[in-house]
């Protein structure tokens, strides 16, 4: 079965990476932007286009009110449905913490998911200048996105920026969409294009199915005759996977490896090894390398490496829990009395209330002791 | 004479309960005495204060007493919580004479060796199962004495459970007045207290959503072929609700038991229940469509999760009587239609079978357990060697 992938560009930030993807990807891979904002899809040079929401946005934005980019969505399945109709990869690239893709994410993925598709979501969280509120949005939206994506790459902006550059704004911005972009045809490239050693989806799942459902990328472009040096450079030097630190602590890794028709035998070799200097000794590495004739002395490198999921949960309180997650170990219980007269009240989204001090319980790496319906995202009128 | 009377205690997330009661040689169950209080310091169905805890079992022991007048010596003690845990184990021996047939020492030995599974210190293990025979690895048998082979391997559901969160349980009993006969796993008690024979052996799932765990068991061809315990139960719902609408446990709880239901109609899209002033929190209204999606959510994703781990055993081609629902939240309105459309099996909500005496009230759901962990009492004791009765279990009192 060939593998026919979508890449779907969601939201402002969304659709801007999206259509930087575009230039590196065949035209038989569709790349469809989707927005509540009418105008910001005009502008837009994606050629698909799925404005959604318009009964409810009168085709604005959503104001930062995931809520209603979620319900925006959910009112114009019919669309997204048709588009992925044949596909079974979706790729949903969104930056998070605003309106439109914060709450349509996961509804999205959703839809991907019930069209047989697998999913993947590649995600911006805000920097944290952007405020607490956007933060938590995007963290809550992230847990909304984990459960209805098979593979999730979360980039921090912060990790962005750190990579490129350009200071002025408008560059600034510019090249770390370009610098996303490539990486998602990096990504969607190594997946379906023909190699000698193939990736496929499976293995990228298998991967993400050994962390707890995170993973950072890395990618690395390097031309002329130093390009291995080059990538290699660029991905372990820079940012995006912190300075090489999150090879070193990933429980697994999937390098693709996409060069012209003059890519050696002996790169791949030395690339390979540059990693396993990094990489932990029971690191699980899967790699892949692809053909791509337009890539004439040119080597892009891609690596995925797992990450720990470090969203905290509802509650600030998380840290050990990662301990009692895998151990079954149960916390201390801090000197707080138990006392049923008193009215246990729990104000504000997210608490877990009443469980606070007994051990979490954890099923398939959430806690469920949050509510379902934070969990899940689901709003109702009161 | 007549028969001891057997005591079952539960220490449970939402209630404590003792149960005395004469147990009739056909499993018949007269209560003779009951006692019980809201429990306090218990959540998840382990204990975390445990000095609120056992001030709540002395009283209901108390109570218990005089209600029945008999004194308490000793009593059977309900477990549950999620650091219970169920593998199934297996053992293979070689037959001593392969031709003369399978012997019952062949027998005895191969329960033995797969009985003895390799657990953590810190585990105990609570009951070991018999779930069925191989002879050279084909063959499902259930009596294999005398059939001819080489070879007799034997499977055996081991369920274990943290030693320490189990005495937690136990010292919450002053040992000086009362000793603890036998410890049970509450979902199991539940199961013996709802399930027909006909219903066992045809194969059906008992889910007892309890205040604080959910336990479920899978009884497949007569026998008890899984059980677990999620963390998650009616506390969770009352917490929910407490959450979405900022309102104090105890008027979540109340809400949930007046007006709350599994499953959401439309019909309900405008109806409102309102709320009393309480504690210096004023009046307000509630949507009853909101409030019910927010029991739905939570009640559904809790079936899912026990669909998922019964599914992961493969035992649903088994099921042939569907599904028993019981504990306090099968109270819940709605919510044998809602475990009939995730799991796609029938849904009935189990009460105690066979139960007379003083408390009619003790022929509720939320009775299942305190009423199935007498009859295990009365069945343990009467099968102290032979193990068929309760489809051949065999059980290990807890060592302290």
């Amino acid at each position: 079965m060939s593998t026919a992938v979508a890449v779907v560009g969601l939201g402002g930030a969304g659709c801007r990476i999206a259509s930087k993807s575009a230039q590196g990807l065949v035209d038989t891979i569709p790349v469809i932007a989707v927005d509540t904002d009418a105008t910001a899809l005009g502008e837009c040079d994606i050629a698909v286009k799925i404005q959604i929401g318009a009964a409810r946005t009168n085709g604005l934005g959503c104001g930062g009110d995931s809520g209603r980019g979620r319900l925006a969505a959910e009112d114009d399945t019919t669309p997204l449905r048709d588009c992925f109709a044949d596909r079974n990869i979706v790729i949903v690239v969104a930056g998070l913490g605003g309106g439109a893709a914060t709450g349509a994410a996961p509804a999205i993925l959703r839809v991907a998911r019930e069209s047989g598709a697998l999913t993947m979501a590649f995600v911006t969280l805000p920097f944290p200048f952007e405020g607490d509120q956007r933060r938590s949005q995007a963290e809550h939206a992230l847990r909304g996105v984990r459960q209805a994506a098979d593979a999730l790459i979360v980039v921090p902006n912060e990790r962005l920026f750190d990579t490129v550059e350009e200071s002025e704004v408008g560059p600034a911005f510019e090249a770390a969409d370009s610098l996303l972009g490539s990486s998602v045809s990096g990504l969607v490239n190594i997946l379906t294009r023909p190699g000698y050693i193939k990736l496929d989806f499976a293995d990228l799942r298998s991967l993400v199915n050994l962390s707890e459902g995170t993973c950072a990328l890395g990618h690395g472009q390097g031309d002329g005759k130093s390009r291995v040096k080059k990538a290699i450079e660029s991905i372990l030097d820079g940012p995006m996977l912190e300075k090489g630190a999150r090879v070193e602590k990933a429980a697994s890794l999937l390098v693709g490896i996409e060069g012209g028709s003059d890519l050696a035998v002996q790169e791949v070799g030395e690339i390979m090894k540059c990693l396993a200097d990094r990489h932990r000794e029971d690191c699980r590495v899967c790699m892949g390398t692809t053909i791509n004739p337009s890539l004439r002395k040119q080597l892009v490198v891609t690596v995925i490496a797992t990450e720990a999921w470090n969203i905290p949960d509802e509650e600030t309180e998380h840290k050990p829990e990662r301990a009692d997650r895998r151990k079954g170990r149960r916390r201390k219980k801090g000197p707080v009395e138990e006392d049923q007269s008193t009215l246990e009240l729990e104000l504000g989204l997210g608490g877990k209330g009443r469980f606070k001090n007994v051990e979490p319980t954890v099923v398939d790496g959430q806690n469920l002791d949050v509510p379902t319906f934070i969990r899940l995202g689901v709003k109702f009128d009161k | 004479m007549p028969p001891s009377p057997i005591v079952g205690l539960e220490i449970g997330t939402s209630k404590v309960v003792a149960l005395v009661a004469e147990v009739r040689e056909d499993g018949h169950v007269m209560i003779t005495g009951i006692g019980e209080c809201p429990s306090s310091g218990v959540r998840k169905g382990q204990i975390i204060d445990a000095s609120n805890a056992s001030m709540c079992v002395d009283s209901v022991l108390e109570t218990a007493e005089k209600r029945s007048d008999v004194s308490i010596r000793e009593v059977l003690l309900a477990v549950s919580g999620a650091h219970i845990q169920g593998a199934v184990h297996s053992g293979m021996v070689p037959v001593y004479e392969p031709e003369g047939g399978i012997s019952e020492e062949d027998i005895e030995e191969v329960i033995d060796v797969a009985r003895r599974m390799n657990l953590p210190p810190d585990r105990l293990v609570l009951h070991s199962i018999s779930q069925h025979f191989k002879i050279d690895g084909h063959h499902r048998v259930l009596r294999p004495a005398g059939m001819v082979g080489a070879q007799l391997s034997h499977e055996m559901l081991i369920l274990h459970g943290v030693r320490n969160r189990l005495n937690d349980a136990i010292n919450m009993i002053d040992r000086n007045k009362i000793q603890v006969q036998d410890t049970a796993i509450s979902g199991l008690c539940s199961a013996l207290a709802v399930l027909t024979p006909e219903q066992k052996k045809s194969g059906a799932i008992v889910i007892d959503l309890g205040g604080g765990t959910t336990d479920y068991v899978a009884y497949a061809e007569g026998v008890v072929a899984d059980v677990g315990v999620l963390g998650l139960g009616g506390d969770h719902i009352t917490n929910d609700i407490g959450i979405a609408f900022s309102i104090p446990t105890t008027q979540a709880e109340d809400l949930k038991q007046e007006d709350g239901a599994a499953i959401v109609e439309t019909s309900h899209n405008s109806a409102r229940v309102s709320l009393p002033a309480e504690g210096g929190f004023p009046g307000r209204t509630v949507a009853v469509k909101a409030l019910r999606t927010v029991i739905h959510l939570r009640v559904k994703e809790i079936l899912e999760t026990v669909k998922e781990r019964l599914d992961r055993r493969e035992l649903f081609h088994h099921i042939g009587a569907g599904i028993v629902v019981t504990g306090g939240s099968a109270n819940l309105k709605g919510i044998t239609t809602l475990i009939e459309q995730v799991f796609g099996l029938p849904c009935v909500v189990g009460t105690p079978r066979n139960v007379t005496g003083l408390a009619t009230a003790a022929a509720a759901p939320e009775y299942a357990t305190a009423t199935g962990l007498v009859q295990y009492g009365f069945r343990s004791s009467k099968d102290q060697e032979s193990s068929v009765v309760i489809g051949g279990w065999f059980k290990k009192v807890l060592g302290r």
